[in-house]
């Protein structure tokens, strides 16, 4: 009797854990892939709601690249099925190549990259297209082919300054460049258009002197006024981005000579806007970088939900983003909701 | 010829950086003559202002046999706290850089302690707190620049002049002498160098040791935030991204120029400044010669190899 008791709780024991065995496997299998429910025929299926995972891999926190995320996040969003997170790459090749591979691994669908080096990210930007994930470059391109790359129009855009500014300048005098350090396409590209845009349309206008100024105000004041001790007779200016511009502006307002200079900007930020409406800075390329980042965005939405993937792209895909050239008689063109 | 090869050596550490610094002060003076202007040597001075009060104010970091490395998000900061002190609490001008001075006081203290309570290497440390400083600016103020308006009093600082010469010059000459007046006169600068000379010996004869490193990180982390409120009123903005990399190294090589070892125990804050002047004047002769870039970098990577080579073969035993 007493042994018939003893197998009989043995035997509920034994059905009890094994309960909690298949009722955990159960569990598990949901827990691990979460996007797979069980049919009728205890197979598992894809979930029709699939969340797609995108990221945009940024050199480093700046207003372009913190704009251009607005952009992407507001498109991304309003798809409902696109899990999409903005990572930093904190200024280091080797950190955005950590974060390319990561993503890679993840499954991710389409990387957005704004490349430190054009070069040293090519082998991530290939391992991800055969892996077939899109990768989408914003405003510096890659030396590996990829899906596509969404740029300001750096060299018509720093043409069409050039054009403005010998414009303004008569036709005739000296201009000084503040430049960036060498190493990233679009200091070229900005240089190159504004060098070419000056021979094709002004060719009597020299460019005098061609300093680097690491894309600061601060070391955009330094070298004007260095360049300025030597070259008084400069009057116009150009910087290859607005901070840099700006830096210029300073300069020229403590000297007492900036009613007599002609300084241009490139990107078209807030304050070099506000500065141009305070009658300082003659103008800038001005972009709408939230809409750079729209574009780009809406571009991986159609890959994906298109099922293209990055094999089935014959060449790399491009875009010129619009642009204005911001003076005292456009910037007003210039809505707030655009300004960043 | 072995006299000879002697009085180099001890020559060396002491007329090396002037004679060097006389000569390319020739060299540029000849190939443009408005490099000898008066308003030419203003600007200079006024150019190397930010990075100089940094390097003074690390010298004492550097002899210890410490570094900081630290500065740069330091220098956003500070920028960053008076700009929202300023504009948000609506705090006046004397308080509000008063505390913005104090923020990096407190990271340079964090650091120090760390540094000294737990013997770690300063490198570790700072470069921790690197990130730390960098994180927390860019949580509070954003990738965005803020524009510093109707401030007169905070424009003064870094635009001002005084007595028909910019104000950041003062501040930098104050902040120099002060600091000059203390390693030669205070027994807290006896201890800098007897603590970067022997650690050891510095703490079996009773000195501070722990206490005098920390003080060097306060005194490397107020010169930073001071230098950030004047970077941010010459540029009329404040931007957690300010003092991005490469900031430290510039203030590290115009300590090291101005002969400071590395391993501690040798520096002088007036040998700083020539170190500071050196790089200062090789920029603005590059800048008026109108050098490439490619010219420059290689011309001043190659005079600080020579000139450090020099100092250590000089400092070297004879053999």
């Amino acid at each position: 009797m007493s042994n018939k008791k003893e197998r009989a709780e043995q035997e509920g024991r034994r059905d009890f854990l094994k309960g909690v065995v298949l009722g955990s496997a159960a569990l598990g299998s949901g827990l691990v892939t979460p996007g797979l429910v069980i049919g009728e025929s205890g197979k598992a299926m894809a979930a029709q709601d699939e969340r797609v995972k995108m990221a945009f891999v940024q050199i480093q926190p700046h207003t372009v690249s913190s704009a251009w995320s607005v952009g992407l996040e507001e498109v991304l969003s309003t798809q409902q099925t696109i899990d999409y997170q903005q990572l930093d790459g904190q200024n280091k090749v080797e950190v955005q190549v950590s974060l390319m591979d990561t993503l890679i691994n993840e499954g991710a669908k389409v990387i957005f990259l704004q490349p430190i080096d054009s070069v040293a990210l090519g082998p991530s930007i290939k391992k991800a297209r055969r892996r077939g994930i899109a990768v989408i470059t914003l405003n510096i391109d890659a030396s590996e082919e990829h899906a596509a790359h969404v740029e300001m129009n750096h060299y018509y855009g720093a043409m069409d300054i050039a054009k403005e500014m010998g414009k303004r300048m008569g036709g005739k005098g000296k201009v000084a460049i503040l430049n960036a350090p060498p190493g990233i396409i679009i200091r070229d590209q900005r240089t190159n258009g504004f060098v070419d845009g000056m021979k094709k349309y002004y060719p009597d206008i020299q460019i005098a002197a061609d300093q680097v100024a690491d894309w600061s105000r601060k070391k955009a004041q330094d070298v004007l006024s260095n360049i300025l001790t030597a070259q008084p007779d400069i009057t116009g200016v150009y910087g290859v981005n607005d901070s840099m511009a700006l830096g210029g502006v300073d300069v020229c307002k403590q000297k007492g000579i900036l009613d007599k200079m002609v300084i241009f900007g490139n990107d078209g930020e807030t304050a070099a806007l506000e500065s141009i409406e305070r009658g300082e800075l003659t103008g800038t390329q001005f972009t709408d970088v939230y809409q750079q980042g729209r574009f780009a965005a809406a571009a991986a939405s159609v890959f994906v939900s298109g099922g293209v993937t990055a094999k089935e792209f014959k060449q790399q895909g491009k875009l010129l983003m619009p642009y204005v050239i911001a003076t005292s008689e456009t910037v007003g063109s210039i809505q707030p909701a655009q300004r960043w | 010829m072995l006299s000879l090869i002697s009085y180099l050596r001890t020559a060396i550490p002491t007329y090396a950086m002037p004679v060097a610094l006389l000569i390319v002060i020739g060299l540029f003076g000849a190939l443009a003559p408005v490099f000898l202007t008066p308003a030419n040597f203003t600007a200079i001075i006024y150019q190397m202002s930010i990075t100089g009060i940094m390097a003074v104010c690390m010298t004492f970091v550097i002899m210890t046999g410490g570094i900081d490395l630290s500065v740069g998000p330091v220098l956003a900061t500070s920028g960053l706290v008076v700009f929202f002190l300023l504009h948000i609490a609506h705090f006046p001008l004397f308080p509000a850089v008063v505390l913005g001075i104090l923020t990096g006081a407190v990271t340079g203290a964090i650091s120090g302690l760390v540094i000294a309570l737990f013997s770690l290497p300063a490198m570790i440390v700072t470069l921790g707190m690197l990130s730390i400083v960098r994180g927390s600016a860019l949580l509070a103020g954003g990738p965005d620049l803020h524009l510093v308006r109707e401030q007169p009093g905070f424009e003064f600082i870094g635009n001002g002049f005084l007595f028909g010469i910019p104000f950041a010059i003062w501040i930098f000459v104050a902040v120099s002498l002060l600091l000059i007046f203390i390693q030669k006169r205070t027994t807290f600068g006896l201890q800098v160098a007897a603590v970067g000379d022997n650690e050891r010996a510095a703490y079996l004869s009773g000195r501070r040791v722990k206490l005098v490193k920390m003080m060097t990180y306060v005194i490397c982390g107020m010169g930073a935030a001071l230098a950030g409120i004047i970077q941010s009123s010459q540029v009329h903005t404040a931007a957690a991204t300010y003092g991005e990399f490469g900031t430290e190294l510039d203030v590290i090589a115009a300590v090291v120029l101005g002969g400071a070892s590395l391993l501690g125990g040798k520096g002088s804050v007036a040998r700083t400044i020539l170190g500071v002047l050196f790089l200062a004047v090789l920029n603005n002769g590059f800048n008026i010669l109108n050098v490439p870039i490619d010219y420059q970098l290689i011309i001043k990577g190659g005079i600080i190899v020579i000139a450090l080579s020099l100092t250590e073969w000089a400092n070297s035993k004879v053999a």
